[in-house]
């Protein structure tokens, strides 16, 4: 069984740990808030300030909105499933689905400043977070985003 | 869920409009019906939008403030935001809006920084 990975701005640290919670979601937008609220409540055990959380929460919001509404194409019966683990560096969300197959790579940065309804949600996902990782198998798509705490960007950004 | 008021119209035509609470993807159709309805109903020169109470927003109600923006440009005003909280801001600067819409720190700075509306033509012809 073979599949395919890409990965953007760096590679993944293969971080091992089980993950803090697991949610199975039907697909549907007017349930997104749950998960908004959970993984708002993951970056502050994480200690994120208000903008760092603001940003990884609105990130996967973006991403399962994806899964929604262009993997599993609104169908609320399709079930897709969010994963968050804490590392020692960062907060980590793999979003599992088995819509479509998605290539995160592929897909390009539409001018943000256009105006037109969609289109920006892969745009920002890029912008917010400080990995992307996409695998696509016969088993289905995960897209893991990675947020790194303020302490692990003030270290990378040390001389 | 978003809700969109008519603060005040300052004069001489700019409405002042609060928008309060999230902003999900559900939310972006009924946000989009408000403006439209209260831009209709004030028939106003430039727009203000204080943010201040929004405290999340996704990227649909983003294409929908350009599409206002486009709506108020067509009108010969401007469009401009007031009082983002931080968590907002990021995302509008992330997409480059600040570019195109000018974030004021509050609905004060907003208002100082319109341009001041032009002299109505017919006023001009009465002198000729």
């Amino acid at each position: 069984m073979s599949a395919t990975v890409h990965t953007e701005k760096e590679p993944a640290s293969g971080h091992g740990s089980p993950p803090l919670f697991a949610l199975s979601m039907r697909s549907e937008l007017q349930l997104l808030p749950v998960v908004r609220l959970a993984l708002e409540e993951v970056c502050r055990l994480a200690n994120f300030d208000a903008s760092r959380a603001h940003e990884f929460t609105l990130a996967v919001y973006e991403a399962c909105a994806n899964v929604i509404l262009h993997a599993h194409q609104k169908q609320a019966d399709r079930v897709y499933r969010v994963e968050v683990c804490m590392t020692s560096d960062g907060v980590e969300a793999s979003i599992h689905d088995q819509g479509t197959p998605f290539d995160f790579q592929a897909v390009p940065d539409l001018d943000p400043t256009q105006p037109r309804r969609g289109g920006r949600g892969v745009y920002l996902i890029r912008r917010l977070v400080d990995r992307v990782t996409a695998e696509s198998s016969p088993a289905g798509n995960v897209l893991r985003l990675f947020k790194r705490t303020a302490a692990e960007d003030a270290m990378k950004e040390a001389p | 869920m978003i809700e969109i008021t008519l603060v005040r119209v300052h004069p001489p035509r700019t409405a002042i409009l609060r928008l309060a609470g999230e902003v999900n993807y559900v939310d972006v159709p009924g946000a989009e019906q408000s403006f439209e309805r209260i831009y209709q109903n004030a028939n106003p020169l430039h727009v203000v939008l204080d943010l201040s109470g929004l405290t999340f927003l996704v990227t649909p109600f983003i294409g929908a403030v350009l599409c206002w923006r486009e709506m108020v440009l067509r009108g010969g005003g401007v469009l401009a935001l007031a009082g983002c909280r931080s968590g907002t801001e990021a995302a509008f600067r992330h997409l480059l809006l600040d570019r195109l819409i000018p974030l004021a720190a509050d609905v004060e700075s907003a208002l100082a920084r319109l341009p001041t509306e032009q002299t109505p033509k017919k006023e001009d012809s009465a002198h000729g």
